[in-house]
């Protein structure tokens, strides 16, 4: 239609628009020139593509603690999170073909969230001690050695009393929470990764930061600090 | 005791939605709750100190340290490497029967299922209503296309009115094939024509006459009817489908 002979001389701009190469929407190609991180990952995972664990291990090495963060965060038993975080390189490897671009962080973050909710299923039908692990405080991120020693440990603690937290309020809201506050997922991506509706995530998500205040009420000087 | 209405505010705090508040750390608010939720942070002392709890730890919840050192080394090994490249045959097999294969496998599975299931329990049920003469009568029709004997669950099998009534079914009596239906029901077995083994191998309605239900209880051990056998390949089937489903999910 703007092609057409009759509106070529009287929108000539637009036609030259229409007419211009499209864009080819390639998020490697994209991407790579900009992030440092992205390049390397690409190239560590066309590597592992061919054939070269090694080139995944570097990967699995960049990653693991990323990812089990992420993961601890919403299976709060360190063993659990451990084997789910383990579980999730191991479909990424399996499927490292199923790669379809974009941020490899991204996609191993959603194999590992996956992986996660598969293991609070499995939680779920065969429910154990309520995570014992928390109790053990040593599993706390080594202190950054340049901070003020008071500014980390109040960090710490803290970090120690959200953990907390997190682990007693209801899977689904610690789900939904971990990945849009922590995370920084958006509703729309929560939703399919959980396949539950937006206005289910939006309502777990308020809930969720309510019965979190209600179980800090009491520790709420350490956030003021 | 009432609730006191909070000093700002016209309506008491326990009348505040204060799932409402909660929106105060998302990072795109819809714009109409956040007027609402302005105007409660404004209005009522309470909702403003619940606003400002629930930024600060929204704060402190982005604040989380992005990584923790992971309590082992998640590197594969080469024997993993190797088995898992190993399945990679068996699962591009599988694939059209997993969760992202074949759309509606999953309800077809369910399907043949629950028919073979109910075929099952319509061939099984009738031992406990009418005996197990009628079970043979229901083979018997099936196989030779007679009119399904709606009458096969009463209780007088024994009888030559039930057994006339099995064999060629309460609607077929006021009909002109009716006596050649019960003809043919009552003939022996050599003059079925229908080449159906299951019908021929049946004890008739002659023997029912003679030898009672109970003969034919132990004649029914010989021939299984054709919808016991069309109900055991549709389960069959089913279960088969579901089986694979699962293994495909496993191996996934």
């Amino acid at each position: 239609m703007l092609d057409s002979p009759s509106l070529g001389p009287a929108i000539p701009g637009l036609i030259a628009v229409r007419r211009a190469p499209p864009a080819v929407e390639d998020p490697r190609a994209t991407t790579v020139a900009d992030d440092p991180v992205q390049r390397r990952d690409l190239i560590l995972l066309e590597r592992a593509m061919a054939g070269d664990l090694d080139a995944f291990n570097d990967l699995v090495v960049c990653y693991q603690d990323r990812l089990f963060a992420l993961v601890v965060r919403m299976v709060p038993d360190r063993d659990q999170a451990a084997d789910a975080v383990q579980e999730a390189f191991l479909h990424a490897f399996r499927h490292l073909a199923g790669f379809r671009g974009g941020l490899v962080r991204s996609w191993l973050s959603k194999i590992a969230v996956n992986a996660a909710m598969d293991a609070q299923r499995f939680r779920k039908r065969r429910p154990a001690d309520p995570y014992p692990e928390l109790e053990d405080e040593s599993w706390q991120p080594p202190a950054d050695a340049s901070a003020d020693p008071v500014t980390s440990s109040l960090a710490a603690e803290r970090h120690a009393a959200i953990n907390h937290a997190l682990a007693a309020i209801t899977t689904d809201q610690r789900t939904a929470i971990v990945l849009y506050d922590v995370e920084g997922y958006d509703y729309g991506e929560i939703a399919r990764l959980t396949g539950v509706s937006l206005g289910t995530v939006k309502s777990r998500i308020h809930r969720g930061r309510l019965a979190l205040r209600d179980l800090l009420a009491d520790r709420m000087e350490l956030f003021r600090g | 005791m009432p609730a006191e209405p909070s000093p700002r505010s016209a309506t008491p705090h326990t009348t505040h939605d204060v799932v409402l508040l909660a929106a105060v750390g998302d990072r795109d608010p819809d714009p109409a709750s956040r007027a609402t939720v302005e105007r409660m942070i404004a209005d009522c002392h309470e909702c403003a100190a619940i606003a400002e709890d629930l930024r600060l730890l929204a704060i402190g919840l982005a604040d989380l340290p992005p990584s923790l050192p992971a309590p082992r080394d998640m590197r594969l090994t080469e024997a993993d490497a190797a088995r898992l490249r190993r399945g990679g045959v068996w699962r591009a097999i599988l694939r059209p029967f997993g969760a992202t294969g074949l759309p509606g496998l999953r309800p077809l599975a369910g399907a043949l299922t629950a028919l073979g299931l109910a075929g099952l329990l319509m061939t099984t049920i009738p031992l406990g209503l009418g005996g197990s003469a009628a079970l043979t009568e229901i083979g018997k029709n099936f196989g030779a296309g007679g009119a399904y004997p709606a009458a096969s669950a009463a209780p007088a099998v024994a009888s030559s009115q039930s057994t006339n009534d099995s064999a060629g079914g309460p609607g077929e009596q006021s009909s002109p094939e009716s006596p050649r239906a019960a003809e043919t029901a009552a003939a022996p077995p050599a003059s079925d024509n229908h080449g159906n083994a299951g019908a021929s191998a049946a004890p008739t309605a002659s023997d029912l006459r003679a030898n009672g239900p109970e003969s034919t209880a132990g004649g029914t051990g010989s021939s299984i009817p054709p919808v016991t056998v069309i109900s055991i390949v549709l389960l069959g089937g089913g279960l088969g489908l579901l089986a694979l489903r699962l293994l495909a999910g496993r191996l996934a």
